[in-house]
């Protein structure tokens, strides 16, 4: 592949479906969305599932980041006492081993060659970002422990994002807030994972994930299919190197995104 | 420096240098909000405005709905409360409508278990139940109600049974802010408003965990330092919690001693001549306790009040509250620094308390004295936890001595004023008020020969079962009472419906029409969205049916003076509508015209709330709300204050009008340290705080249902000292057991978890209803607002299995 081609693969130039037609299909739109929906409700089972299991880890809500097996870690470790705790190596990633030499940083390159996603593997990028959120456009709960209290540790990997060997941290798509908590919940603290029972769960089916915005006519940018409140930085999902490559542009080196891509136009009530 | 604490600097000092990075990265400091957002266009999907349905921050809401079901939620961004962000509960509040388990059907209880019954027959049971004996009927609601539902069920007691045993939850919420505004500026509710936060200098925090509690204010008064505008936050807790990781200081005292450390802080700026004489002299009188203290004490000198400080100096504080001089001496000259201007806030730490009306007086003080009141910024600003605890609970009256309007019961001059807003024949108000949350129930888990004088309670929108304090004594020994007959409207199978007799499925949040009024004085209303599931109906409505099933056994209190249904509704030809047919209900807005009639009641203590019509069309307005002479309506942000209040009269800058002294000042107080009413002691070793968690709300019957928040929360804890827990040898998850005077529970232990409290103290939360810690809980209240004490008593603690 070389570097031009993903210039001319404009995502569905190569790919004709219902919404890069020049007709508008809106039933399809609708019906895609139910295919999502009821994907969001089997992810949303399995993540309940997993958490039942007290197994809320990163592998179960992105496959691709599986863990990586150390050969140099063969003892299990010792659990550390309350004296020895401000010591211990118990970050909110301690489950996640690797070797100093494999963690070469992979900074997103703009320019690198780029396969074209296919549909299916889009659906899927949308399924795992489904499964962390409750609608689409709901903050997205956190994959992973939290021990830190503050801003400064969740933004030392999500303020400008960042990918060590296999694990991404995603930047902030939002202007930044520095009560991360308040709005992404973390999964249940280790404490507390024995916890089972009491009362029964919401049947709260969340709008699904939309699909790809509309063309105006073939080979016209589609608008933005979903808001972009509290995503003002499209990089975030669509960048180099952002967690799902299903998701990412096809011209990340082109930065001022709403210049082509319209926002889509309903309303919020007055 | 040890490992920890350069831990800790070495993280803010990354944060510090990102937060430059991002704040070069945007256009400047001044531009703060994105412009208002561009919603996506989703097939199906409409959006309308909403307040949320919990906290008293009062966040709207846009609500998307598709095929009659609520999909998405997002922060509404011209809401000038939350501008477009809310928190982790805000955002998952469609999964509360939800949950598998929602009631539909009224049931009855039959030899024990709850059988379906018709509409008809429960609303028919309820008012057979009533005509027994009306006078042993109570009311308890909470700051949930909507207004006009609140409004309904105070005509229903006060205009209709004249029965005043009707109280809220707030009872147990805020009752202590009230008292302290009322006995401090002769009349309820803040005078301030949010958008202090952002004005002010400085910001103290008086056992407040806006972090967790009022997220989305707390965001506004931290994203200041990320946008180039620091603010210095001053954290007065009795635990280092999440607000205290953002706090510049964090003085950590012993429970109790807030009195104290106030008085402490008053006696610094007498001693060193530092208060505000000119804004005392024009603003102020002084008030002290008489013997034996009342709400209203006496007058004092300058003199009294200088002599009543003088045990208060920083050397003499210290060793009470376990603050060093240094800490006490900093709050002094806080207060000291005119330049400042400083902010209090504060909730349930103050609130729930033995000496709540004294501790609210006394920050009062604190700010009148010092003259850090009534500037933008510069002032006290209470808030509350529920969203209509100031709406409903606070200006409709909905407490058992009260009346619409800030009236009370005692007074004959409020009684005939309802009375003629209501046309009832004179004399239909009782004069005695009814019984407050913890003697109502009191009496209910009474026998009656036993002087237990209350005999059917029906509770709407709340669940006592799980929030009463003592709860063995106060709501479990109904058990055994046969006579009494308990009735509760609910949305979920609760602790309270376990010993329910009568259970009425209501419509929740958007499944309804509904107005609130959240903690700066905002009247917020939202219309009606989807459909209540099953036969879930308005808690009005079920409020209404009742009243004229009173009506048709023939009771007279349902008749106005000209002989009509006191909730007589009239359609805009002038036909009656009979609203109290739930196929009716929605035929006209009942919400309009419950909410018109109650207004005028609003204008005697200046409170006047907006139009409906205003209402509607607003993200809320701030009362007073009054008509320009250019027909707008203008709101209030600062009450009292020149420019800001339309009714302080020209040239008076400040002006307390409703004063209790009638010469348009405040009342400074002198209230003295009082020692809790149970300290730990040999035996019982520990301090008990309970309290609330950021995912959970309140009892978690909504918020324990939604997937994303039981995840992050999905137990409660006792939250443990790490030198504590080594002692017992306790580890995280760990069962331990709690014991106090008054009960006993098992739970897991967690330790240096989200928050720290020091040694000596546990922590747990009362939202999970499999651990009701409210079992252990003290019902020592406040003598003037009644409110119980939830954040103090003593308890012992060990290892599961050890002795
Ligand atoms: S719970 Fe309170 S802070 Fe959170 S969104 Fe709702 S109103 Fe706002």
């Amino acid at each position: 592949m070389s570097p031009e081609k993903p210039t001319a693969e404009e995502p569905t130039a190569e790919e004709p479906t219902a919404e890069a037609s020049a007709e508008p299909v809106p039933e399809e739109d609708v019906t895609r969305g139910e295919g999502a929906q009821i994907a969001a409700v089997v992810a949303l089972t399995l993540a309940l599932i997993g958490f039942a299991t007290g197994l809320a880890q990163p592998k179960l809500a992105a496959p691709r980041l599986r863990a990586v097996p150390s050969a140099v870690v063969t003892e299990v470790p010792q659990a550390p006492t309350y004296g020895q705790l401000p010591e211990a190596s118990l970050g909110p990633n301690a489950e996640w081993r690797s070797h100093l030499q494999d963690l070469a940083r992979t900074p997103g390159d703009l320019l690198a060659p780029r396969e074209v996603p296919s549909e299916a593997a889009k659906l899927r990028a949308l399924e795992v970002r489904a499964k962390r959120r409750a609608y689409s456009g709901a903050p997205p709960t956190i994959p992973h422990q939290v021990s830190a209290r503050s801003a400064a540790s969740c933004l030392s990997c999500h303020e400008t994002g960042l990918r060590i060997g296999d694990r991404v941290a995603s930047p902030m798509p939002h202007r930044l807030l520095v009560n991360c908590l308040q709005c992404h919940g973390a999964p249940p603290p280790r404490a507390l994972a024995a916890a089972k029972g009491g009362v029964k769960p919401s049947h709260f089916r969340g709008q699904a994930e939309p699909l790809r915005g509309k063309r105006a006519s073939l080979g016209a940018p589609p608008v933005i299919p979903h808001a972009t409140h509290m995503r003002e930085r499209c990089v975030s999902c669509h960048g180099p190197g952002a967690s799902s490559p299903a998701l990412q542009s096809s011209h990340p080196w082109r930065v001022n995104c709403r210049q082509c891509h319209a926002a889509s136009a309903a309303g919020f009530a007055k | 420096m040890d490992r920890r604490e350069f831990l800790r600097l070495s993280a803010l000092a990354t944060a510090s240098a990102a937060i430059a990075r991002r704040v070069a990265a945007q256009e400047g400091p001044g531009k703060r909000l994105p412009q208002a957002p561009k919603p996506p266009e989703i097939p199906g999907v409409t959006w309308n405005k909403a307040p949320c349905r919990f906290c008293g921050t009062g966040c709207h809401v846009q609500v998307g709905v598709k095929d009659e079901r609520v999909v998405a939620v997002a922060g509404d961004a011209q809401a000038e409360v939350n501008k477009g962000l809310l928190c982790v509960k805000g955002y998952h509040v469609g999964g509360i409508l939800y949950g598998e388990d929602r009631l539909t059907q009224p049931m009855v209880r039959k030899n024990g278990e709850l059988e379906p019954i018709s509409w008809e027959g429960a609303i028919d049971l309820i008012a057979t139940n009533i005509m027994k004996a009306p006078e042993r009927f109570a009311f308890y609601g909470s700051g949930q109600w909507t207004i006009p539902e609140g409004f309904a069920a105070q005509k229903l007691m006060k205009g209709g049974l004249s029965n005043n045993h009707i109280d809220p939850n707030a009872r147990l919420c805020m009752a202590s802010a009230v008292t302290g505004f009322l006995s401090t500026y002769g009349v309820d509710e803040p005078a301030s408003c949010f958008d202090d936060l952002e004005a002010c200098d400085v910001t103290i925090l008086w056992g407040n965990n806006p972090a967790e509690m009022h997220p989305v204010l707390f965001s506004r008064l931290m994203d200041r330092r990320s946008l180039g505008n620091p603010v210095r936050l001053i954290d007065l807790t009795t635990r280092f919690t999440r607000s205290s990781e953002m706090a510049d200081e964090v003085m950590i005292f012993t429970p109790q001693s807030d009195l104290a450390i106030a008085n402490c802080i008053a006696q610094q700026l007498v001693a060193k001549d530092a208060y505000d004489k000119e804004f005392v002299r024009k603003h102020c009188n002084f008030r002290g306790d008489t013997s034996p203290p009342t709400l209203w004490g006496k007058e004092i000198s300058f003199e009294d009040y200088k002599k009543s400080l003088q045990d208060y100096t920083p050397e003499k504080v210290a060793p009470i509250s376990g603050l060093s001089v240094g800490q006490l001496t900093l709050l002094g000259d806080v207060f000291a620094d005119k330049t400042l201007r400083i902010v209090s806030l504060w909730c349930m730490g103050m609130n729930q308390h033995t000496q709540g009306t004294a501790i609210n007086n006394l920050v009062h003080a604190v700010h009148l004295l010092s003259g850090h009141w009534g500037k933008p910024g510069d002032g006290p600003q209470s808030l509350t936890g529920q969203p209509a605890a100031c709406g409903t609970v606070r200006e409709v009256g909905t407490l058992a001595h009260a009346l619409p309007g800030g009236r009370v019961v005692m007074n004959a001059g409020h009684r005939v004023e309802c009375e003629k807003l209501w046309n009832l024949p004179a004399g239909r108000i009782s004069k005695t008020p009814g019984h407050h949350t913890v003697k109502m129930f009191e009496k209910f888990c009474t026998p009656t020969d036993k002087g237990g004088d209350i005999g059917m309670i029906w509770v709407q929108v709340t669940n006592p079962g799980q929030t009463l304090p003592n709860l063995h004594k106060l709501f479990l020994a109904k058990k055994n009472l046969e006579d009494k007959f308990l009735v509760v409207s609910e949305v979920y199978p609760t602790k309270t419906t376990e010993l329910a007799d009568l259970v009425l499925p209501a419509a929740l949040w958007v499944e309804k029409n509904g107005i609130f009024g959240n903690s700066e004085r905002r009247t917020q209303q939202w219309f009606k969205m989807v459909e209540p599931p099953g036969q879930a109906r308005d808690d009005c409505w079920q409020t209404i049916a009742v009243a004229h099933r009173l009506l048709e056994l023939g009771h007279p209190g349902m008749k106005d003076k000209d002989g009509h249904f006191i909730f007589r509704t009239l359609d805009e030809a002038g036909r009656e509508v009979p609203i109290w047919k739930w196929e009716h209900y929605y035929s006209v807005n009942v919400d309009r015209r419950l909410y018109e009639e109650y207004r005028p009641f609003t204008h005697k203590k200046h409170k006047n709330v907006a139009p409906y019509d205003q209402l509607v069309t607003h993200r809320g307005l701030r009362w007073p709300v009054v008509e320009t002479k250019t027909g707008e309506w203008r709101e209030t942000r600062w009450r009292f204050v020149e420019g800001a209040d339309p009714f302080v009269e020209k040239g008076k800058g400040i002006q307390f009008y409703h004063s209790r002294t009638k010469d348009d000042k405040a009342l400074i107080w002198f209230r003295p340290y009082v020692p809790p009413p149970e300290s730990p002691d040999d035996e019982f070793t520990h301090w008990l705080c309970t309290g609330r968690v950021l995912e959970h709300w309140h009892s978690g019957t909504l918020t324990r249902r939604v997937t994303q928040l039981r995840r992050a929360a999905p137990a409660a804890y006792a939250e443990l000292n790490p030198e504590d827990a080594a002692a017992m040898g306790v580890s995280n998850g760990d069962l331990v057991v709690l014991e106090t005077r008054r009960g006993r529970i098992e739970i897991p232990a967690w330790v240096d978890g989200r928050a720290r409290p020091p040694r000596g103290t546990v922590f747990v939360p009362f939202f999970d209803e499999r651990v009701p810690i409210n079992e252990l809980t003290l019902d020592a209240h406040d003598p003037y607002s009644k409110q119980p004490d939830y954040k103090k008593c003593a308890v012992k603690i060990r290892k599961k299995g050890h002795a």
